[in-house]
């Protein structure tokens, strides 16, 4: 009875990590040979008309996910670290309360609801989906995380560095800046990191503001835009061929943008030593 | 109090006071925005929104000839996730127990490193492989012997026509909130005293006997585990487009094609601007699926708090 409940608690839980395993063998499996055969031409170049046989490339998603993630990460680390620093300095404030809950919800959230604020707040009134409007909907994505890192982090601080800075009679902004900040940074590193690979990830809060374009390769912050996820979702649901297999590629290049990410987040994590 | 303070003090309070300010106005503006936009469509169709199932989009306004009914959507979002969940916890007791229980430790930090790469995999990723192998796999080796053999079964009684099912769309979801269970149920296992663990063995315990008793001792985690995986699943959108066959249906027949509130936004929204009051359904739409979102949450997160020793 004891044996039997052992094997089936091991069968369980094996089966239980085998699909991962096998989405990125079979991701791999399908992706990797369009990369091969079509060489660097596939990250240059735009996507092939469907009446053609040859996928093209994935260019358009790619500028579209560098740009889009590159400045929502600029929008969201200093605007949800500073809400951390605030939260960490001032703990009895009513603002502290407010925040955690907001962060804790927007973590929550469905992502589509995201797109669907930055859709009535930005797109809607412009008339025009853009990729910038994709950059505040990922920004939005990704402040929670930094958030709850950037606390996690400066929390583990210990209060002996903190009181010793005092001591000197740093200024508290000194404190905050030069000493705790500089003692948790591999902790923040990390919080950026996991809040890079959400937003490189995510398709839904994009469908509705930087849309997907795929004629030129970046047509600039205020034209439509699209990025790795989004192209993968779009064109794996055309019936053209060529189409697919270009979504097949981009989904093996997400796969390992995401695998880089997550390893550089493993090493960071495994340094932060006091 | 505050003139007293040092202007540096001042400046440095409200540096970080504005954007911890302006997160706040971001969630704000959210339900703000989800309940603005779906105020036409319930002044016109009023509650029935979400009480109907009819979904026919009309140039001419509702309640005429278009009617926009939300509840197979519902529907389907409750299915989904039912099923996700049933079958998640599932796994990650299984892994709970496997890993602090069976496997030795080299072993368990290779688990542990999957997990975390399972959860932040980017969602489209578990959609594609959802679409190309999972739905063909289910449909061939568990939906067609289930339905040729136990079809008298409501849940099994319709024909599984492809892989695009929302009982495929529930297991896939059931792989991508395990991680999120597993971390909560862990939590809670490790936080039970070894004094109490002691105890159990002493008594003589059978493995299966010990589990359950730890189990029943943080039973308020896995209800919170439930909950707040329930809140992932039901707000997950790209991986369950992409595998939910997306159809306005409704039943217990779970080998149908369905639509989740969210699939049907991400499918719908772009051509919802052509009809009107079409894109205030679908942010009604969004509308209860933050309400289940923020309600599930707060439960599951009172019930996390439960767990004390």
């Amino acid at each position: 009875m004891d044996k039997l409940f052992t094997l089936l608690v091991v069968l369980v839980a094996v089966l239980a990590i085998l699909p991962i395993l096998h989405i990125i063998a079979y991701i791999t499996w399908r992706g990797l040979p369009v990369i091969l055969s079509n060489g660097l031409s596939f990250f240059t170049d735009l996507p092939a008309a469907v009446v053609e046989e040859k996928p093209g490339g994935i260019a358009p998603a790619l500028a579209g996910t560098i740009f889009m993630t590159f400045t929502a990460t600029l929008i969201a680390v200093p605007l949800a670290m500073l809400a951390a620093i605030f939260s960490i300095e001032f703990p009895n404030h009513v603002l502290t309360r407010a925040v955690r809950v907001a962060s804790r919800s927007l973590l929550e959230v469905a992502t589509v609801l995201i797109g669907m604020l930055i859709f009535v707040l930005l797109v809607l009134p412009t008339g025009r989906f853009t990729a910038l409007a994709g950059s505040l909907a990922l920004a939005i994505v990704m402040i929670p995380y930094v958030y709850t890192y950037t606390e996690l982090a400066l929390l583990s601080v210990p209060r002996t560095y903190i009181e010793a800075a005092y001591s000197l009679g740093m200024k508290r902004s000194q404190v905050v800046f030069y000493v705790t900040v500089r003692i948790a940074r591999r902790g923040l590193a990390r919080g950026v990191a996991i809040a890079v690979t959400k937003a490189m990830g995510e398709t839904a809060p994009l469908l509705f503001t930087a849309f997907g374009a795929y004629s030129v390769i970046f047509g600039g912050p205020l034209e439509p835009a699209s990025a790795l996820p989004l192209m993968v979702f779009q064109f794996i649901q055309t019936g053209y061929e060529n189409w697919r297999t270009l979504a097949w590629g981009g989904s093996f290049v997400l796969l390992v943008l995401y695998l880089s990410v997550f390893i550089i987040a493993r090493i960071l994590v495994r340094e932060v030593k006091y | 109090m505050t003139s007293r303070r040092p202007l540096h003090d001042i400046i440095f309070f409200y540096s970080l006071a504005l954007p911890a300010f302006l997160i706040v106005v971001i969630l704000s503006l959210l339900l703000l925005s989800q309940l603005g936009m779906s105020i036409p469509i319930l002044r016109v169709q009023g509650l029935s929104t979400y009480t109907t199932t009819t979904w026919r989009p009309m140039y001419d306004p509702p309640p005429d000839r278009a009617w926009y009914g939300l509840l197979p959507a519902i529907w389907g979002t409750m299915v989904s996730a039912v099923i996700a969940i049933l079958l998640g916890l599932t796994f990650t007791i299984a892994l709970v127990v496997f890993m602090e229980e069976i496997a030795p430790r080299r072993v368990r930090e290779v688990f542990s490193t999957i997990i975390d790469l399972m959860a932040g995999l980017p969602t489209v990723l578990y959609g594609v492989w959802g679409l190309a192998f999972l739905g063909p796999l289910l449909h061939k080796y568990v939906m067609s012997p289930l339905h040729s053999h136990l079809s008298i079964v409501p849940l099994f009684s319709c024909e599984p026509l492809s892989g695009a099912t929302v009982f495929t769309a529930g297991v896939l979801l059931s792989i991508m909130i395990t991680p999120f269970m597993v971390a909560l149920v862990q939590e809670s296992y490790r936080s039970i005293p070894y004094t109490l663990k002691e105890a159990a063995w002493s008594l003589g315990m059978t493995r299966y006997e010990y589990v359950l008793l730890n189990m029943r001792m943080i039973a308020p985690s896995i209800a919170s585990a439930i909950l707040l995986g329930f809140g992932r699943a039901s707000s997950e959108t790209a991986a369950v487009t992409l595998v939910v066959g997306n159809a306005v249906n409704i039943g217990f027949c779970i080998f149908a094609p369905a639509y989740t509130i969210s699939s049907l936004i991400a499918n719908q929204f772009t051509e919802s601007q052509d009809f009107p009051y079409m894109l205030n359904a679908l942010f009604a739409g969004g509308l209860i699926l933050l309400i289940i979102g923020l309600i599930v949450n707060t439960i599951g997160v009172l019930m996390l708090r439960r767990v004390r020793f």
